[in-house]
């Protein structure tokens, strides 16, 4: 039987010729158009769309150069001991409370460490945040040379081997340089580059599917595909966060590059030009925030158009002196991309003016121009699809470029014309709610011109005044599809102006007691719930029971090594009655919480649950290939599991006593998440409290998986549920189902 | 009844009411054509025992549609002729839309009852009297039994929807010959659909014993005219072959781009049943490409048409679905669809309306004669292509039951003159739509003849204007 590996292999076989193959059709698509399609009636409306369609095809063609064979690096080498590691934090106008994350996170890191935090808001909250956390702070008098400018004043103050640096919003996880110091062993590697990723799926540039457990993020394509795709080629580049650098190769390069707004990327131009590696590690190993609207979404990527056309001008790598011609390519790729909103506008226009108009970019519009155009559109599709294995998304990465068309004309324009920009502009992170309508005005032009192009046709139609039904019908059929983007888009960023929560919430399941703060003559009780949903300052908590909106609680979070109590009100409140037990999900906002606690909760957060949320989700789909040539591994079939968030007391043989959390329940068994560590075979009691009823259940621990990020350890545990409480299960199932969907929707 | 229920019967309902008014509107536009005069014609003849003598050349002996045309007529002159065709329309859009909704769901059913109602090829024909219409709703219904003999659980309702799908699609293959080219693919699909004993017993043995019962009854004794009539006009129909495509591509290309996009659908199972109604479409298609046949293409696109549509249905659901681009509001998604089908449905009345033109209304002329005509006039008619005399014999007729028309289709142009002279018509009509002639040399010929022309008519065609004359004996 054919291996995975195998099986693996002989994908990427088809997908490269497939790749070889859209490259032949292409070429000879384009020089069909190129020699027979032209309309000389309308030659400029026609090179237009023809140089549109020429840039797709280079960039497709870069595409899969880039992605020819990615290297995919997991596992690295063992870390270097007793090596000096500083670790830089550039911020300038970052709101504190983020900035404190990163830090509690940098303070954790295990590997021996001094944190700089390079300030040049020179603000006096930041440098007492540093002195209460242990930090280096640094301010520069002047600030020249922006971020990269800041960076150079950090390294002044460095006489460290290696430097990690980090962007004020990106929370590394304690192992980031133990993971990644082992690269260095080969003397000849400049620096390692880890993923960006980000952990507020709820941002501008996700979108997360929760039935599917799949998240789509706009730079997974860069992180996941490129950039892997980049290191085969040894041009994987700095992107400004989540790295570690050795000294000597910026030393020799002046430090980080300036005179351009994207240092990263011409840092590592400089590095790989004197002959340095560079390394690309896949792994999270540190979480930062997207831009959460579509305000920061563009301040950044027209920062890095501008910052990628200065580079173009200033050090073009086709004229840079030390790089490989690959290296070359893989530059000129991530540079040029910025004229794609010149591509998408001649696209969005193109239709509304044959529709206005009538007169068409080519001569005809025919049966001769549908042999031609469909198997070049399709393999087109199909390659790109293949060759980005599972990251391309090719409709949200068609929404995105209907979101960043304009953005990047822009980025040109300013570009062309320096006195129009201003100084370097920091993405906004963390408390950046409101985008101006301006931003959505270019789509708005496509979505309105597009309609009405359509409208405009379907009278001309009705009236008789045309009869080229066709031509008439593919023009819309266009309009239409990039109306549809243009909506998409829009009616997201819409979303995102009105939403009402500030901060993500990280989903998690942590058992927890609560009590309802007594009002005169009450009696104070306490009881167990689940609180699936956390930040520092709220919590989302399924009780059995209710609790009116404006009451105050006291939550016992049992965090794996601790249990937090903190005092919370009830902000918000939706509850159901399932078989007679009433069932509520609780928004609560946590008030008078003191500094220790809070720390705690944001360390268990970023060091811990995110990591396990973003594991839960996928990032990646399977193609069309991989389906054909690689089934899934053959499940044998469950019984019914209903996926529930019910608290239950667990009491081992040995008398161990935890309260854990139910995931999921059948008829035989159950998922158990659980603080402690319950051996296979062990024989368990559980209490179920579903409010004034306790059920009692009793069973064998079949499994156990250990999540563990080095200060907090979490088990999944199985557990055969004995014969003889078949009534009480069924009990559970039923109102288990219930609670599910209710918390879930 | 439930909320859901209670929605997809107005559906339902809605989509009969808009066949019946789009369908049953404006039905007596124009002049009738001359296929329409030729087939009600012959429904008379039969019903008063006339002598009938092209039935057989040009309805293949089967007289259903005739009868049921010159029925029509009787009862409400040629809108209601053309009104049974309307009829029938409306049967083959609910039977496309019962097949759908049992083959995927009440939004496609919906989807492809409004893919046909907006394609202008069928609205065309459901305003026409002739068996196109009566042939394709038998196509349809005997496809909506086969579906509905797969789907069904009862063994009992399962073989008699096969034997009536047997039955139906026989009966659509003797009212038009050409849709016998389904026979095999539908046939075979039957047979692909159910077990062998099955298909053999409810399938094929009714087919067989109906095609037994008419061989023996109707097309035995018309063997000899039937001969006849399957070679001449296929020798005049052949088109080269960048014609026949582009003309299919004119009528098609739109409804098989929709259905191209069907093989995307995420639902494995609608995505392989429209690739298969996909294929079920082609031999309409494939038939007249292969024959080099160009004869009555653009209503025979039809009958692909009513496999295409279900098929089509999907692809337009993964259209919407792909032009909404995954925005999480609901109603982006009906927007798109929504805008797909209005240009769908502007595109289909540019086409009805081109061929509702495409055949010329000779209404002036009809007005010219109703003026100037006498009882016992003789009009002969230089074209070169079909029977106009049925035009003029059908419009003229009740007021001058006298009169005689003939057409000198079937005389070379070479024998035209001799005929003139032995038959001394009143008044001879030309025209430039059907003839390769040109007008003057025409009217040099017969001036000698002492034809003198006394009336010049223009007559809008979609490609222009063109011209009739009418010459009357000095």
């Amino acid at each position: 039987m054919e291996t995975r590996q195998a099986a693996s292999e002989k994908v990427e076989l088809f997908r490269r010729f497939t790749a070889i193959v859209a490259v032949v059709v292409t070429l000879y698509y384009l020089y069909w158009r190129g020699t027979e399609t032209l309309n000389p009636d309308a030659l400029f409306f026609s090179w237009a769309l023809y140089g549109a369609e020429l840039f797709g095809a280079v960039t497709t063609f870069l595409f899969y150069f880039m992605a020819w064979k990615p290297r995919i690096r997991t596992t690295p080498p063992p870390p270097l001991e007793g090596r000096s590691v500083d670790v830089l934090i550039p911020t300038k106008s970052e709101p504190v409370h983020v900035l404190r994350k990163t830090l509690l996170a940098c303070r954790d890191l295990s590997y021996p460490h001094r944190t700089l935090v390079l300030d040049d808001g020179e603000r006096q909250e930041v440098r007492r945040l540093c002195e209460e956390l242990d930090c280096v702070y640094l301010a520069r008098t002047e600030h020249a040379g922006a971020k990269a400018g800041n960076l150079n004043f950090g390294l002044k103050h460095s006489k460290a081997e290696f430097i990690a640096v980090f962007d004020a919003d990106h929370v590394p996880l304690p192992n980031f340089i133990e993971r990644l110091i082992g690269y260095f062993r080969d003397e000849k590697v400049a620096f390692v580059q880890a993923p960006q990723e980000f952990y507020n799926t709820d941002s501008f540039q996700h979108r997360q599917d929760n039935r599917r457990k799949y998240i789509w993020g706009e730079q997974y394509l860069f992180f996941s595909l490129l950039q892997p795709g980049k290191d085969h080629w040894n041009s994987a580049y700095f992107v400004g966060s989540c790295a570690l650098l050795r000294r000597k190769p910026l030393d020799e390069v002046g430090g980080f590059a300036t005179g351009t707004i994207t240092e990263d990327m011409l840092t590592s131009i400089r590095i790989h030009a004197k002959g340095w590696v560079s390394v690309y590690h896949k792994e999270n190993l540190a979480y930062g925030i997207a831009a959460e609207t579509i305000l920061p979404f563009h301040i950044q990527r027209q920062r890095w158009g501008v910052g990628n056309w200065q580079i173009f001008f200033t050090a073009n790598p086709f004229l840079l002196r030390g790089l490989t011609f690959p290296q070359r390519l893989n530059y000129l790729a991530s540079m040029i991309y910025p004229l794609e909103g010149f591509q998408k506008i001649v696209f969005y226009i193109t239709p509304p003016i044959a529709l206005f108009t009538g007169v068409l970019p080519m001569r005809a519009m025919d049966m001769n121009y549908l042999y031609h155009f469909v198997p070049y559109f399709m393999l087109t599709l199909f390659g790109f699809n293949e060759m980005a294995r599972g990251y391309g998304g090719q409709i949200m990465l068609e929404q995105f470029s209907m979101g960043k068309y304009f953005t990047y004309i822009k980025s040109v324009l300013l570009f062309l014309f320096p006195k129009l920009r201003s100084e370097f502009k920091v993405t906004p992170k963390g408390d950046n709610r409101l985008a101006p309508y301006s931003f959505i005005v270019p789509q708005l032009i496509v979505l309105l011109g597009s309609f009405l192009a359509v409208m405009y046709a379907v009278v001309e139609l009705l009236l008789a005044r045309r009869h080229d039904n066709f031509i008439v019908a593919v023009n819309c059929f266009w309009a239409i599809y990039n109306s549809g983007l243009a909506i998409a888009i829009i009616q997201y960023d819409y979303k995102k102006l009105f939403q009402r929560r500030t901060h993500f919430r990280i989903p998690d399941a942590v058992p927890c007691h609560y009590s309802i703060i007594p009002l005169a003559g009450e009696d104070p009780k306490r009881l167990l719930a689940v609180a699936n949903n956390l930040t520092e300052d709220g919590a989302s908590v399924v009780i059995i029971g209710q609790v009116p909106i404006g009451r105050e609680i006291n939550v016992g979070l049992m965090f794996p090594t601790k249990t937090v109590v903190v005092r919370g009100e009830v902000v918000q409140e939706k509850s159901i009655a399932v078989k007679g037990v009433p069932v509520s999900d609780l928004g609560i906002r946590f008030v008078n919480e003191d500094r220790e606690s809070r720390d705690y909760i944001t360390r268990y957060l970023h060091e811990f649950a995110i990591s396990k949320f973003m594991n839960e989700y996928s990032t990646q789909y399977k193609t069309y290939l991989e389906k054909r040539f690689m089934p899934d591994r053959h499940f044998t079939e469950r019984a019914y599991r209903a996926l529930t968030y019910l608290p239950v007391a667990v009491r081992s043989e040995t008398n161990k006593e935890t309260c854990g959390v139910i995931r999921d329940i059948s008829e035989s068994g159950m998922l158990l998440l659980s603080r402690i560590h319950l051996a296979q075979g062990d024989n368990i009691s559980l209490k179920v409290v579903l409010g004034r009823e306790v059920l009692s259940l009793k069973g064998t621990v079949t499994r156990e998986d250990m999540s563990d990020s080095g200060n907090f350890q979490e088990f999944l545990v199985g557990v055969k549920l004995d014969d003889g409480h078949s009534d009480v299960v069924r009990r559970i199932l039923e109102i288990a189902d219930h609670i599910g969907g209710f918390v879930q929707a | 009844m439930t909320r859901s229920a209670d929605r997809n019967g107005i559906t339902f309902v809605m989509v009969i009411i808009y066949a019946i008014l789009a369908m049953g509107w404006n039905l007596d536009y124009g002049s009738v054509f001359h296929d329409e005069a030729l087939n009600i014609r012959m429904g008379g003849e039969v019903l008063n025992g006339g002598a009938c003598p092209n039935c057989a050349q040009n309805t293949g002996t089967v007289l259903i549609h005739p009868v049921l045309a010159y029925l029509g007529d009787a009862a409400g002159g040629l809108a209601g002729a053309r009104g049974v065709s309307a009829l029938f329309g409306v049967g083959l859009v609910i039977a496309v839309y019962r097949a759908a909704k049992i083959l995927f769901c009440e939004k496609l059913a919906f989807f492809a009852a409004l893919l046909l109602l907006f394609t202008g090829t069928v609205m065309y024909l459901a305003k026409l009297a002739t068996y196109d219409m009566p042939a394709s709703f038998f196509l349809a219904l005997s496809f909506l039994m086969i579906v509905k003999s797969i789907t069904e659980t009862h063994p009992r309702t399962k073989n008699l929807s096969l034997a009536a799908s047997a039955i139906s699609l026989f009966v659509a293959g003797i009212t038009k010959y050409l849709v016998a080219i389904f026979w095999i693919p539908l046939a075979g699909y039957a047979c692909w659909k159910h077990k062998f004993p099955r298909w053999l017993l409810c399938f094929l043995l009714p087919f067989a014993s109906a095609a037994a019962i008419y061989g023996y009854l109707a097309l035995l004794p018309a063997l000899p005219d039937l001969a006849g009539s399957a070679t001449t006009p296929y020798k005049e129909g052949y088109l080269a072959r960048a014609e026949l495509w582009g003309r299919f591509f004119r009528w098609l290309s739109v409804p098989y781009i929709l259905a191209f996009f069907s093989s995307f659908h995420e639902n494995r199972e609608w995505r392989k049943l429209s690739f298969q109604f996909f294929l079920l479409s082609t031999p309409a298609v494939l038939f007249q490409l292969i024959m080099g046949d160009g004869r009555s293409l653009d209503k025979n696109v039809l009958f692909a048409l009513v496999f295409l549509a279900p098929s089509a249905a999907v692809g337009l659901d993964h259209m919407g679905e792909l032009f909404s681009t995954q925005a999480q509001s609901r109603w982006v998604k009906p927007f798109c669809i929504t805008l797909l089908l209005v240009v769908l449905w502007a595109s289909g009345l540019t086409d009805l309306s081109w061929l509702k033109r495409h055949f010329p209304d000779v209404t002036p002329v009809v007005q010219y004669f109703e003026r100037k005509g006498f009882e016992g006039m003789k009009v002969a008619i230089d074209s070169d292509y079909g029977d106009p005399d049925n035009i003029y014999r059908y419009s003229l007729g009740k007021k001058y039951p006298g009169a005689s028309f003939y057409s000198m289709s079937y005389v070379k142009v070479a024998d035209r003159q001799a005929l003139v002279s032995r038959m001394q018509p009143d008044f001879l009509v030309f025209d430039e739509y059907y003839s390769s002639e040109s007008l003057v040399a025409k009217l040099a010929r017969y001036s000698e003849q002492g034809y003198v022309p006394v009336e010049t008519i223009g007559v809008k065609l979609p490609w222009g204007a063109q011209t009739v004359q009418i010459l009357h004996r000095r």
